[in-house]
């Protein structure tokens, strides 16, 4: 039977920063019960149905900030889980935690309860630019956080850092870097900041009341980065991502691989049989459309061929090893060489892919431009 | 129907003084639509038009009104476009009247196109009924706009009916005045058939449709035609008026304004201004017929990808079917291909063909920038007329070169003077006239040339004067000018669609503008641009576009995936409608960039 990555989608925060777009609110003690109840009804309704007979490979707690729900809530999840699905034994279970939301206590019940990834949203050790990124927590808290983690026994722990802030040099980056590794995380993440529309950074921009850094100085930071987490012994295998061997997130790797994926929750996204759904982003909402009909599904596109194929590529090419070609072939039923014959030369002759028989990768200088190769294989 | 019982009349203003507002009112009071079937201009049916809020094309209607006294009279009714471009519209409309309701806006008072409809109204002999509008409106001063009349145009404003036409004031006065002032039509119903042919167009279904005036004689259904300038021979099969639905008539009277339909195949089998007769009993002599419409705006069409040429070719003969106005030529473009040159009347038309081509056509295009035509003098004594840039280089010993001029009229309250003066001597015009209209309007004409004026004056003119200028021209005559060519190399290669003529005082600003904007207009590709504004081998002004290093989101998870792909759709859509010239892909902005170039 096919596998699957469950993601759940826990939509609170403290407080809500600057850059952020994801799909977060304030927390809310009343609505926060009600939001796991719903949660698990969601969960019953699709291990009875769509998702029945599903094996689990991987879940991934995501936010918002999962660590703002009190622990038996989140230890209650996972029970669940296990109760309505298949779990594989080798299950890998990550959660996202922020600083400032976690002490020892809670985290080892997490441990215990069978968690066994934590991913630590950082985003810098300094000071002015946490404060600037409107975040919460100090640079105390961050080691703290850390510290605790690996008492609670999370031997596999990732690492969040953001960069091309605002006013950053790039001093300030290596040392950012530097102090990421000196944690020893098995995996380690570093974004490049983007403004999102409708986020309080992009009204900030509008008015000229920030500026990035410009494109070829995000570019060295970039690269600054790759040199650095590589030289430390860590494998690059995502445009943004790092980690010690066999230590890739197995659950993201679901999504760049292009497989089947449910996400539970308020705005979470699901790809099922073929088929594209989300639910809708407001907690309230969603509540209310879980009580009365058990699912809060408000966007779904069944995918035509030719996208499906584009979401392919576009996913499997931020892989640094790339897109396996045959899966791709059996997959579609085609020739992926007939297929993209044009592209495939025009991209090669101007040294952008790397292209055997059984994959497709972007080369080095393709890696920086991935956005405009992989716009190349859309139709 | 008694002559004696009929008026036809055209309605003629400045643009947005309200012309298709009186006509729906005419139509409404009149009873040819009730209420549920009106919508606000009704009768500007086009999309585009309706969308813009424009007359693109003439439109005819036969009304019947009952005046107090119980009589019942026939109004044949035309609403006018009042867009410069479209003048001959107005010019053929009014060889079909006797009479004109010239519409006044009581806030803005005379305008620019007031009184160039009004000279064409004159010069066609026909009575003039002044009707002051929107006198709903606070700042509406009807008695300004009367003294304006008398002053300027010499026309009796106590006659002037004052109309909100939008609340329906002084609809009915109009009517009487049409009905009191305007002359019957006269011409007798036995002498040999005489019709003005004053529109055409095709009608999918219909074929071609035709619009005449019977000047004199009577037309029936069956009868054997012939038009006189071009010699084809028809059989009329349908007559009849639009009210504005169609109803037909068996028999159209000297007088009488209708349609006809004669089993015409193709527009090019009709000439407007032509004169129909009858083939047995013809007329002795045709009417005058009208002056040719000349395109005075070209620009090269090109479709963005080139298995689209057919259809675009195709598109363009389907188009003229119902614009005549419209030229078009094939031609080749080393940077862009295959295309056509095509000649349009103004930049306004230029714009609404582009959208009816892609609208109605579906074919995706470029357009290049517009610009006149040049009379090039060679040294042994030929004149070559050229509707094309690149053509100069074809051209071996050039003497000197000519361009059209205009004559423009603004009109605009008097404390812009200065503006204007400052603006038209920018644009190399020369002042032939300054007159009060009253106190505080202000009326100056400039001798100027058509290329300063085609692309962006107007725009400027307005934003210089916080809309308070109107403005109006029209083609005086060529004259020797110094004007060299500009071209564009992009990474070393010059663009011929990019070349424009320009005079050499200006050359240097130009050229600095130009490639400022080329620039703000390409986006960064994969590799390093240059562009560089040259005349002949020197180069006058250069920018680097930096190659694009990246081009890369950080983050794509589950949540993202839908979302980003429809993002790079997107973008691909857009790529979609780039040309690639060498390496470079040039959206097409970046061929218009030339209309922002103020050279200043
Ligand atoms: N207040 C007011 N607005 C009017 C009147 N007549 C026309 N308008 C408005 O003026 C604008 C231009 O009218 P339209 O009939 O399209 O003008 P045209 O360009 O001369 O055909 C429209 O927005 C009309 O609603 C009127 O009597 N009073
Ligand atoms: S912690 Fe993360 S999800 Fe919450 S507001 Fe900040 S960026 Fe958004
Ligand atoms: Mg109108």
């Amino acid at each position: 039977m096919n596998s699957l990555g469950l993601y759940l989608h826990i939509p609170y925060c403290l407080h809500k920063c600057g850059y952020c777009d994801f799909n977060s609110h304030k927390i809310n003690t009343e609505e926060m019960d009600a939001y796991v109840t719903a949660l698990l009804r969601e969960m019953a309704h699709y291990a009875k149905g769509p998702a029945k007979d599903r094996q689990i490979a991987t879940i991934f707690l995501g936010g918002g900030t999962p660590t703002t729900l009190p622990v038996h809530w989140l230890e209650e999840i996972l029970k669940t889980i296990r109760d309505r699905f298949n779990v594989a034994d080798d299950c890998e279970i990550s959660f996202e935690a922020n600083p400032a939301t976690v002490s020892l206590e809670p985290l080892q019940r997490m441990r215990t309860a069978g968690y066994n990834r934590i991913s630590i949203g950082v985003q810098s050790f300094h000071e002015p630019e946490l404060k600037l990124l409107d975040r919460i927590h100090s640079e105390e808290e961050i080691h703290m956080t850390v510290e605790k983690a690996r008492e609670a026994g999370f031997d596999n722990l990732s690492l969040d850092l953001m960069f091309a802030l605002p006013g950053q040099t790039m001093a300030s980056w290596e040392d950012n870097l530097a102090q990421a590794l000196s944690k020893n995380p098995e995996h380690l993440s570093t974004y490049n900041l983007t403004i999102e529309p409708e986020t309080a950074f992009h009204t900030l921009k509008a008015k000229g009341k920030l500026t990035l850094p410009p494109d070829d100085f995000q570019l060295e930071f970039y690269k600054k980065s790759i040199q650095t987490v590589t030289e430390a012994g860590y494998r690059h295998y995502e445009i943004s991502n790092f980690c010690k061997p066999e230590k890739e997130c197995r659950h993201n790797l679901i999504y760049w691989n292009n497989g089947d994926t449910l996400g539970l929750g308020a705005g979470a996204s699901s790809y099922l049989d073929g088929s594209r759904f989300k639910n809708c982003n407001l907690p309230a909402r969603y509540i209310r459309e879980i009580e009365t009909q058990s699912t809060a599904v408000e966007f779904s596109e069944q995918l035509e061929s030719r996208q499906a194929m584009g979401e392919t590529l576009m996913l499997g090419l931020r892989l640094r090893e790339g897109m396996n070609i045959p899966p791709f072939e059996e997959r579609f039923q085609t020739s992926f060489h007939k297929t993209y014959d044009e592209v495939i030369s025009s991209l090669t002759k101007k040294n952008l892919i790397t292209l055997d028989k059984n994959r497709i990768a972007l080369s080095p200088e393709g890696l920086f431009l991935a956005d405009s190769v992989i716009l190349e294989f859309l139709a | 129907m008694n002559q004696n019982q009929l008026r036809n009349f055209s309605i003629i203003a400045h643009i947005d003084h309200g012309k298709s507002t009186l006509a729906d009112k005419l139509i409404l009071s009149t009873g040819g639509l009730e209420k549920r079937e009106m919508k606000e201009q009704v009768l500007d049916n086009m999309d585009l038009e309706r969308e813009r809020g424009i007359t693109i094309k003439a439109q005819t209607v036969c009304l019947s009104y009952k005046n107090a006294k119980g009589e019942i009279y026939t109004f044949n009714m035309i609403d006018t476009p009042g867009h410069v471009d479209f003048t001959y519209e107005v010019s053929r409309s009014l060889a079909a009247c006797e009479g004109v309701l010239l519409v006044v806006d009581a806030t803005q008072g005379i305008q620019a196109q007031t009184l160039a409809n009004l000279n064409l109204a004159m010069q066609h002999d026909l009575y003039i009924i002044p009707v002051i509008n929107k006198i709903d409106l606070p700042s509406a001063d009807p008695d300004n706009v009367k003294e304006q009349l008398e002053d300027i145009c010499q026309i009796e404003a106590d006659e002037a009916v004052l109309v909100s036409a939008k609340e329906g004031i002084g609809i009915e006065e109009v009517m009487n005045a049409v009905v009191a002032h305007i002359p019957p039509p006269t011409g007798d119903c036995d002498s040999p058939l005489k019709c003005l042919l004053f529109d055409a167009w095709y009608d999918s279904y219909r074929g071609v449709i035709v619009l005449i005036k019977v000047k004199e004689g009577t037309l029936k259904t069956g009868d054997e035609i012939v038009m006189m300038a071009t010699g084809n021979k028809f059989t009329v099969e349908e007559l009849g008026v639009f009210t504005p639905a169609q109803q037909r008539k068996e028999i159209l009277r000297a007088g009488e304004v209708g349609y006809m339909v004669a089993n015409i195949k193709q527009l090019d089998q009709t000439k407007i201004g032509d004169t129909v007769t009858h083939s047995q009993k013809p007329t002795s002599e045709a009417l005058p017929g009208y002056k040719e419409v000349k395109p005075m705006v070209f620009s090269g069409l090109y479709p963005i990808s080139g298995d689209q040429y057919e259809m675009l070719r195709d598109a363009l003969k389907k188009l003229r079917l119902n614009d005549a106005s419209v030229s078009y030529e094939a031609e080749t473009s080393t940077a862009l291909g295959f295309g056509f040159r095509c000649g349009f009347l103004g930049l306004l038309h230029m714009e609404i063909v582009r959208e009816r081509l892609t609208r109605e056509y579906h074919v995706d295009l470029l357009t290049t920038a517009p610009t006149v035509v040049y009379n090039i003098f060679t040294t042994d004594g030929q004149v070559i007329q050229i509707d094309n840039p690149a053509k100069l280089n074809e051209i071996k010993n050039i003497d000197h070169l000519e361009e059209p001029y205009v004559v423009g009229t603004i009109i605009a309250p008097e404390e812009y003077i200065g503006t204007i003066m400052a603006l038209t001597r920018d644009r190399r015009g020369n002042q032939v006239k300054m007159e009060y209209l009253n106190p505080g309007t202000v009326l100056l004409q400039y001798e100027i040339p058509f290329n300063e004026i085609v692309l962006d004056f107007y725009d400027k003119l307005k934003s210089s004067t916080k809309g308070f200028a109107s403005f109006d021209y029209e083609f005086i005559d060529f004259r020797a000018s110094n004007l060299v060519k500009l071209d564009v190399l992009l990474n070393g290669e010059v663009v011929d669609a990019l070349s424009m003529i320009v005079h050499k005082d200006k050359v240097y600003f130009q050229g600095r503008d130009l490639v400022k904007n080329l620039k703000e207009q390409i986006p960064r590709q994969m590799y390093e641009v240059a562009i560089q504004a040259a005349v002949g081998s020197k180069v006058i002004a250069r920018q680097t576009i930096k190659a694009l290093r990246k081009n890369v989101l950080a983050k794509c998870y589950g949540g993202d995936i839908t979302r980003k792909r429809k993002l790079l759709e997107k973008q691909k859509e857009g790529k979609k409608k780039m040309k690639q010239i060498g390496k470079v892909e040039i959206p097409q902005e970046a061929f218009l960039a030339v209309l922002r170039t103020d050279g200043k």
